[in-house]
């Protein structure tokens, strides 16, 4: 889980919780002070620590009777140390101007020299947030504080008043005792020494809980007057820490869901009420989807054919408007657009298939960026749609249109293993999204090796993908304005001290294939030329570097929560190296091991095809849960894959020269000369008998000479000749030889 | 095991340039150390299918250098079985294949049962830059074999030197194949095989001074199995050089200084000869030390301690310390002692010598006149089975043959000494002192060196 979707949640939260304020849009009261003045606040709650913290945060939600709510929000935060100054001296409070109004009440700075120092009044602005590009009804009230230091004590207030109510008659919130700050390196989430939540509501309906809203944290029940009044107490919560791949649920069980709604079928409902009228066909919806049945004949090809007309035809755009995010546009509309959100093209989708006789649906998604999604009470609180096609005849079930041609059906990592509501108007429990295997989820490195110039190697490399990886990879390309730059710095990683002399991909327009990356490295004086021996290597790190965040893994002692892995994935690599020519051999000097545990597969090989050598190497991390207390033991496997041994094959010119080659290419002139030479190698390489002939052969081209004689001695010797050999020796001194 | 020998195949910092090309050479995380004190257990139990190999290989390394340590042969082999489950998850790791081979070939070479076939096998795995490298398998049958044999004092020399030459087969580049094979040579007496072999060693480890001690001795040895060894006098400066260059890498090797002495009497470097006797003496007060101190102080004139020192010995060597004694006595001019000496040497000798009887000859017939000597110079001779060159010798001895005949037979320079110093010193007995002396110059300039005659001769031009 990334911090934003962490962040993002939890203001999503706090918009969806002031969004049936009785207050009418443009009528602004400042709301009564909910804390004690702020020096008699700090005396209540005293430093205890060094550690920056909330110590005090009193939330009021006060809903009326139209299930509108208007929410007031007091913190108090004591400064620890210099990083928490600079964090807390800008502060960022988001909400949506379509639901609600944002006020700050007022924002304080107590000093440790006991000076109390206000806002100043332009110090505080609407923005609306960069990180959204497009339509969207997001803003965010920022503010910067004076003189915050450590030791420094700051409070601030804010009311959000409603606008207008998602589902009209219910109410649901999110309470969390928590403050958000956005920090420099992404989101902190301080301890909170003391927080008071509290919602007063009509008591003309149930307020439903989900179960940890009963248990984290005592609460009050009451009722007056004709008005419930819910109140939890919470003390002394832990800070909470972001970390990479953390579990969703985790921490849930501080926060506390309360709404009107008992089941999901009321959502769908609902949802089905936005959404159903849009899915309407007019003449040119018809002609569409005509000219696409044209083509197909089977189910799966009309649900290709729509994708295809999709991706071609109708451009994809963020936009978070439109009854907060939750109403399409008409199909019509869409298809005039040429232009849609996630909703406006699922409707467009559905409405196609129907009209092809393809029974679909569109479907609410909560997606990983969007945190966790508590399914005990009902809410709303999802960030895509996509389409469920119920028709059994397809192999395909799940579409999503919304990538930039992204490879069909365009499910993506951040959708699958996702609940999902299919708005067919009955369903009251959500479906799973499927899980690809780790096969499914591939990223393969080709490297093909080979010696060019004196001293250089050049690399080429192919690189492919399936699931995550493709679905990234294919982004990056098609989204990154930059991506020959963002490329080339990547396939640097390859080999660190490689230039990257090529790049370019494959397939980032094409619906059917995946997308892939192809290039050519080059990594000067690479060996020293011939004859001296080179050296190649590769390495598992090198795919976990490129392709794998298991290199960043926080060390044992600081990890708090269990880390998901919630696709499993496959890494894999298959390296040529090539011998820089005829007269070298490869030898894998040291060689990867395969290793197999609980957290990940590795199995490499390697070996050589003629005079070159290959490896091939596959690491897999299946999909699942590693436990606090297998932390450790993961850490240090994944931190071992650094030292183990790597691919290094070493090309070593081979010693012993073609003696059969030498002798057909005699000089009659230097017979007896290369003959000599052919015993003197036979026997420097062992093979007795065949120096044995060599050297009769010598003595036979030149009786007279006295090397010969002492040569056929030799090699009458190793062959245990000992009365021949000492004759030829005696032969070869009598010929002058001299020992 | 040094895996030195590693950077051959990684030339100047390959290695550290492969990991930086790999890893960038980016800082490693500061990792805990939970490495058990003891290994084995731990390395024992793990299943190859889920070993850890980092686990695994510490746990090798920790069991090679504790049976190094501690030279056990039960550690190596618990390091083996490590390395062995190592390579399972490796298979074509080159280094691990070595490690594991190397372990094996200690293990064949300590005598352990059912290793031999491992061994072979693995050997025959390993690719041809590491087996060129690689100590052969069959030296290491061959070192268990003549441990073997050392103990039982049985040497089957056929079956021994098949399998060195066995392992020159198998890895012809293994110095100590060639130096083992050498000194086999020299033990069954094929010095110029010897030769050959040493310098086959020697070409792969010009360095190695056990391939300088064989090749000295195997040169000493075939000049000394010569008729005349002052024929070759360029394989007695090749011994020469060996030798010297393997006493300076082997200064407590006595079988050098045995053979330094030796040598440098040949070459008439007397006072390098009595240096390397006393040295050898001091470090091995033995019979054969003190027959070489003693022969060595001839060589210096040291007449009187050389002859202390052969009497030391003469109770048990009789035969060879009479003789000895014998050409002292006849260097400085006593001839009574001389003849005196010579008539005990025969009287113990087992099979008398043709030289020993005729320098006895000069000697008896110094001290009695010639016709007593000649008389028992012809008794002794009589039945000896002699050289065609001796006979020649003995008939001028006899005065059967004339001066110029024996001249024009001799064929070597050894020969030629032999017939101008007796020519000299018939000249002599018969007055003419002039004509003797040339001769006997004419033998002195044939200087072969450790020769009784080429010595006479320098008396008789003195006296």
């Amino acid at each position: 889980m990334n911090l934003n979707s962490f962040r993002r949640f939890g203001w999503s939260v706090l918009w969806l919780l002031t969004f049936l304020a009785g207050i009418p849009a443009g009528v602004s009261a400042q709301s009564a002070r909910l804390a004690p003045p702020l020096p008699e606040l700090a005396q209540q709650f005293p430093a205890t620590g060094s550690a920056t913290e909330v110590f005090r945060k009193i939330l009021h939600i006060d809903v009326d009777d139209q299930w509108q709510e208007t929410t007031t929000a007091y913190i108090a935060v004591r400064i620890g140390d210099n990083e928490a100054a600079r964090d807390y001296s800008q502060i960022s409070v988001f909400f949506s101007n379509y639901y609600e109004t944002l006020e700050l009440d007022f924002a304080n700075v107590l000093t440790e020299n006991g000076t109390t120092t206000p806002l100043a009044p332009d110090a505080v602005q609407t923005q609306t947030p960069k990180e959204d590009s497009f339509y969207q009804d997001t803003r965010q009230l920022v503010f910067s504080l004076p003189s915050v230091r450590p030791g420094s004590v700051l409070e601030f207030q804010y009311t959000r008043r409603p606008l207008r109510s998602i589902v009209q008659g219910e109410w649901f919130s999110r309470l969390t005792p928590y403050w958000w700050e956005d920090a420099a390196s992404g989101t902190r989430v301080d301890a909170v020494r003391s927080a008071t939540l509290q919602v007063t509501a009509p008591a003309n309906k149930t307020l439903h809980l989900s179960a940890n809203s009963k248990t984290a944290y005592p609460l009050e029940r009451t009722q007056q007057q004709g008005r419930q009044t819910l109140r939890w107490e919470a003390r002394a919560v832990p800070k909470f820490q972001l970390e990479s791949n953390m579990p969703f649920e985790q921490g849930t069980e501080r926060f506390v869901e309360v709404s009107t709604i008992r089941d999901w079928r009321t959502i769908n409902l609902w949802a089905q009420g936005l959404i159903e009228p849009q899915i309407k066909t007019d003449a040119a919806l018809q002609a569409i989807a005509q000219q696409l049945a044209a083509k197909a004949t089977t189910v799966d090809e009309k649900v290709q054919a729509v994708y295809a007309h999709m991706q071609n035809n109708i451009r994809y755009i963020f936009a978070h408007v439109g009854h907060g995010g939750y109403q399409p546009h008409a199909a019509a509309d869409v298809v005039k657009n040429a232009y849609g959100d996630c909703k406006d093209q699922t409707v467009m989708v559905v409405t196609l298939l129907r009209a092809m006789g393809v029974d679909a649906y569109p479907a609410l998604v909560s997606t990983k960026s969007n945190g966790y999604f508590n399914p005990d009470v009902g809410m709303v609180g999802f960030d895509h749609m996509i389409t469920y096609i119920a028709d059994t005849r397809s192999s395909t079930h799940w579409l999503d249109t919304t990538g930039d041609h992204a490879l069909f059906p365009g499910i993506g990592m951040q959708t699958e293993g996702q609940r999902a509501l299919v708005i067919n108007g009955k369903d009251a429990t959500f479906t799973t999204l499927p899980i690809r295997t780790p096969a499914e989820q591939e990223a393969h490195l080709d490297l093909a090796f080979s010696h060019v110039g004196r001293n250089d190697v050049e690399v080429q490399f192919n690189m492919t993908f399936s699931g995550m990886f493709e679905q990234h990879f294919r982004g990056l390309w098609v989204y990154d304005p930059d991506h020959e730059k963002t490329f080339e710095a990547f396939a640097g990683q390859i080999f660190n001290k490689a230039d990257v002399l090529e790049i370019s991909a494959r397939n980032s327009d094409n619906l059917w294939q995946p997308f892939s990356l192809h290039g050519k490295l080059l990594i000067d004086d690479a060996w020293e030329g011939a004859p001296k021996n080179s050296n190649l290597a590769v390495s598992v790190n090198q795919l976990i570097r490129l392709f794998s965040a298991v290199s960043g893994l926080e060390k044992p002692a600081q990890r708090q929560t269990p880390y998901v892995n919630y696709s499993g994935y496959r890494l894999s690599m298959h390296a040529t190296m090539a011998a820089p020519d005829g007269q070298y051999a490869p030898m894998a000097v040291t060689a990867g091991p395969s290793v197999s545990n609980a957290f990940f597969q590795l199995k490499q090989s390697g070996r050589q095809v003629k005079n070159q050598y290959e490896v091939d190497i596959s690491i897999e991390f299946p999909q699942r849960t590693i436990t606090l207390a297998e932390y450790r033991d993961f850490y240090d496997k994944v931190d071992g894959l650094e030292d183990l041994a790597f691919w290094n094959v070493a090309f070593v010119q081979e010693k012993a020269s073609t003696l059969a080659g030498t002798a057909t290419h005699v000089s009659p002139t230097d017979a007896i000369g290369q003959q000599l030479n052919i015993t003197r190698q036979f026997i420097d390489r062992g093979e007795f008998d065949k120096a044995l002939e060599a050297a009769t052969k010598a003595v036979a081209i030149a009786p007279r000479n006295g090397e010969a004689h002492y040569l056929l001695g030799m090699a009458q010797g190793y062959r245990g000749l000992y009365k021949e050999s000492d004759h030829s020796f005696a032969e070869a001194l009598k010929l002058g030889y001299k020992l | 095991m040094s895996l030195q020998w590693l950077r051959s195949f990684l030339p100047g910092m390959t290695s550290l340039v492969l990991a930086c090309w790999l890893s960038g050479c980016s800082q490693q995380p500061v990792k805990d150390s939970t490495a058990p004190d003891s290994v084995h257990s731990s390395a024992a139990q793990e299943q190859s299918a889920t070993a850890d190999p980092l686990q695994l290989k510490k746990d090798a390394e920790a069991l090679w250098q504790r049976a190094e340590q501690q030279e056990s042969t039960a550690l190596l082999q618990d390091a083996i079985a490590a390395y062995e489950r190592l390579l399972q998850l490796a298979p074509q790791d080159s280094t691990l294949q070595y490690q594991l081979y190397d372990g094996y070939y200690r293990l064949a070479v300590a005598g352990i049962p059912n290793v031999e076939d491992r061994m072979r096998a693995l050997f025959t795995q390993l690719p041809a830059p590491m087996r060129e490298m690689a100590r052969p398998p069959s030296l290491a049958v061959f070192l268990q074999a003549i441990k073997q044999a050392e103990a039982t004092q049985q040497y089957d020399d056929a079956h021994l030197s098949a399998l060195l030459l066995a392992a020159i087969g198998e890895q012809p580049s293994e110095p100590a194949t060639y130096v083992l094979l050498s000194d086999g040579y020299l033990r069954s007496q094929h010095p110029v095989m010897a030769i050959a072999t040493a310098k086959q060693g020697l070409a792969r480890n010009p360095h190695n001074p056990a391939s300088h001690k064989y090749l000295g001795q195997a040169y000493r040895a075939f000049v000394r199995s010569q008729s005349c060894l002052y024929s070759y006098r360029d394989e007695i400066q090749k011994a020469a050089e060996a030798l010297r260059v393997a006493s300076t890498g082997m200064p407590d090797d006595l079988k050098i200084r045995e053979q330094l002495v030796d040598i440098y009497a040949l070459m008439n470097l007397a006072p390098l000869s009595v240096n390397e006797a006393r040295k050898l003496h001091t470090a091995r007060p033995d019979d054969t030390s003190t027959w070489f101190l003693a022969q060595a102080l001839t060589d210096v004139d040291q007449y009187a301690q050389s002859d202390e020192l052969y009497l030391t010995l003469v109770d048990r060597h009789p035969d060879i310390m009479y003789e000895a004694l014998a050409d002292n006595a006849a260097l400085r001019g006593d001839w009574d002692s001389a003849s005196g000496y010579w008539a005990k040497h025969f009287f113990h000798a087992r099979k008398p010598d043709f030289y020993a009887a005729l320098l006895r000859s000069v000697a008896d017939e110094q001290a009695y006149g010639q016709q007593a000597a000649l008389k028992i110079f012809a008794t002794l001779t009589e039945a000896m089975d002699v050289s065609p060159w001796q006979a020649q010798l003995r008939e001028f001895r006899l005065s059967r043959l004339p001066q110029d005949r024996l001249i024009a037979a001799a064929r070597d320079t050894c020969e030629r000494t032999e017939a101008y110093f007796y020519a000299g010193y018939t000249q002599r007995i018969q007055g003419n002192a002039n004509q003797a002396n040339e001769y006997f110059r004419a033998a002195a300039n044939e200087k072969t060196y450790s020769y009784q005659e080429y010595l006479l001769a320098h008396y008789f031009l003195k006296h």
